[in-house]
């Protein structure tokens, strides 16, 4: 029973994902200008959005700031924390509900966003390419 | 005949549904009393948020998980609500108010969930004290919230909920942190110890009294001695845990019927019992965008005998995997099973006890389904084939003589903000 069971989940997870082809849109890093480092990892983009990163390498703290939703919000989150918008939101209420965290500030538009990132020691972000990053510093992303 | 019980329920059920509604009211009103104190206090750096999940089961053969299930039941919800704010960059405080309902074995009050003081220094170090979720496999520091998983009843194998609360957070301190790689991943370390006192609604304390074992029993953990680490691999999405806690029971009542036996003392005597159980898990998730596969095992060690009765190891392990064909829906399916004797997954010691061979054995086999109406609002349904009564209520005026097969139907509505 239970070995039939798992072959059947898994031929139902096989096929969904094939089915799976989403359109991808640019994403940009970007952080405060006094931040210490010009570029980051694919990795440290991950821990940074997860949490588990929390310090630039001179102990100041990350401030990791998202957009509320759209394509570059999805890219993002697929390209480098592995989830969907609504993984990534249950990921953070179940740090928020056990204690251990509290979820990244998010923002409606780009320019708010990067507002927010001149104007915060140590904020990190990303923003549609294309968008005016002139008040901010752009990391290029390494593997 | 099983249709013909429901109005029967219902009638009870609006009895149930006015003391929930009362509770929940109470929550609420929590929430919205504390809203105009923070404000009214200028506190602008706390956070307010909360949940509250209604559910409905139902059993064609089985009060499982809680009684009342073969009628129906709405005895299934939970609520909360958590305050936190960052006075410093290091400094994380906060705490949680938790209530719930789970047919008659529940808390039946507002209780603390838990409250942190949390001071991470570094990424590879923290610290925190206070009251403190327990780590044990991937999910037990959420189960509380059921809006964060795609299935309502997380695998009893090793999320039991006979013995929830005995699991879900210790008084005491923590360390933990992250230490981050650049090709290995990341691993995600915490260590703790404290004492937990034990519930008497619920847990090991409710079952060795619903058994008559032990009567005006009280108890406590002390000490606990927890440690886990999760290996987020390379491999993106891909996680590898494992957990492993030791806990030393302190048990006193007074003997029961049952108990009398067992402690070779004559009802009414008081007795102690006292010993270790040892709590081990290892976890597998490798969770993608569209999907999430995920398997976990768990392993209890007893040396904690009740009188003249060893209480055998126990273990479990399940398998399951869940998908996400658009954003809002994720359905799935798992596969479970438990064993109250890890040498006997046969239950030929059963018999001897005067047991049907199927209660040396807890097979659970579910199908799964999540609906996120939008970013706060989410339904579920659930159904399950349950195989073998050891996951059943050691209180057996619940199921006298329950049969080996049964189907389950659950299904919740949740909210959080």
């Amino acid at each position: 029973m239970g070995r039939k069971v798992a072959v059947i989940m898994m031929g139902i997870v096989g096929v969904l994902a094939s089915l799976v082809c989403p359109a991808l849109a640019k994403a940009v890093v970007v952080a405060h200008k006094a931040v210490p480092v010009d570029s980051v990892s694919a990795a440290d983009l991950r821990d940074i959005a997860l949490g588990n990163k929390k310090q630039w390498k001179n102990g100041d703290l990350i401030t990791f700031v998202t957009l509320s939703s759209g394509p570059v919000h999805e890219e993002f989150l697929k390209i480098y924390a592995a989830k969907s918008p609504v993984q990534f939101s249950s990921y953070w209420k179940r740090e928020l509900f056990s204690g251990k965290g509290k979820p990244p500030r998010h923002f409606e538009s780009e320019a708010a966003l990067v507002r927010f990132v001149a104007e915060t020691a140590g904020a990190l972000g990303y923003v549609a390419d294309g968008t005016d990053t002139g008040a901010v510093k752009v990391l290029s992303v390494g593997q | 005949m099983r249709i013909q019980q429901i109005p029967h329920v219902s009638l009870k059920g609006k009895l149930i549904m006015k003391r929930l509604s009362a509770r929940l009211f109470n929550i609420l009103a929590l929430t919205v009393c504390a809203a105009h104190v923070v404000t009214a206090a200028d506190f602008k750096h706390v956070d307010i948020h909360g949940f509250l999940s209604q559910g409905f089961l139902w059993s064609d053969r089985h009060n499982y998980p809680i009684a009342g299930t073969k009628r129906g039941t709405t005895q299934f919800n939970e609520a909360g609500i958590n305050f936190t704010s960052e006075p410093t960059d290091k400094l994380h405080l906060g705490l949680q108010l938790f209530t719930r309902t789970f047919g008659s074995t529940s808390e039946t009050h507002i209780g603390l969930d838990w409250a942190v003081a949390d001071y991470r220094w570094k990424d590879w170090g923290g610290l925190r004290a206070g009251r403190i979720k327990r780590p044990k496999g991937l999910y037990n520091e959420s189960r509380d919230v059921d809006q964060l998983r795609p299935m309502i009843l997380l695998p009893s194998s090793v999320y039991n909920e006979q013995f929830r609360s005995d699991d879900l957070s210790i008084d005491g301190f923590s360390v933990y942190g992250t230490l981050l790689t650049q090709r290995l991943g990341s691993f995600e370390y915490q260590a703790m110890t404290g004492s937990h006192r034990l519930s008497t609604s619920d847990g090991v304390l409710a079952s060795v009294e619903s058994a008559a074992i032990v009567t005006s029993v009280s108890g406590v953990q002390e000490p606990v001695y927890i440690g886990s680490l999760i290996w987020n691999t390379p491999l993106r999405g891909l996680r590898v845990g494992g957990t492993a806690g030791q806990q030393t029971i302190d048990l006193k009542g007074n003997a029961g019927p049952a108990g009398a036996f067992l402690f070779g003392a004559p009802v009414g005597t008081a007795v102690k019992s006292g010993g270790r159980v040892g709590i081990y898990t290892a976890s597998i998730e490798y969770a993608q965008e569209k999907f999430t596969l995920f398997s976990e095992f768990l392993r209890q060690a007893y040396q904690f005998p009740i009188g003249n009765y060893a209480i055998p190891d126990a273990m479990g392990w399940y398998i399951g995997a869940s998908v996400r064909p658009i954003d809002r829906v994720e359905f799935g399916s798992y596969y479970s099973e438990y064993y109250p004797n890890e040498n006997d997954t046969a239950g030929n010691t059963q018999i001897a006890q005067g047991n049907p061979k199927y209660n040396g054995w807890g097979k659970d086999t579910a199908l799964f389904g999540k609906f996120d109406i939008n970013p706060s609002w989410s339904f579920k349904v659930e159904l399950h084939h349950l195989n073998g009564t050891a996951l059943l209520s050691y209180d057996r005026s619940f199921n006298p003589n329950p049969p080996q097969h049964s189907i389950l139907f659950a299904s919740k509505l949740s909210y959080s903000f």
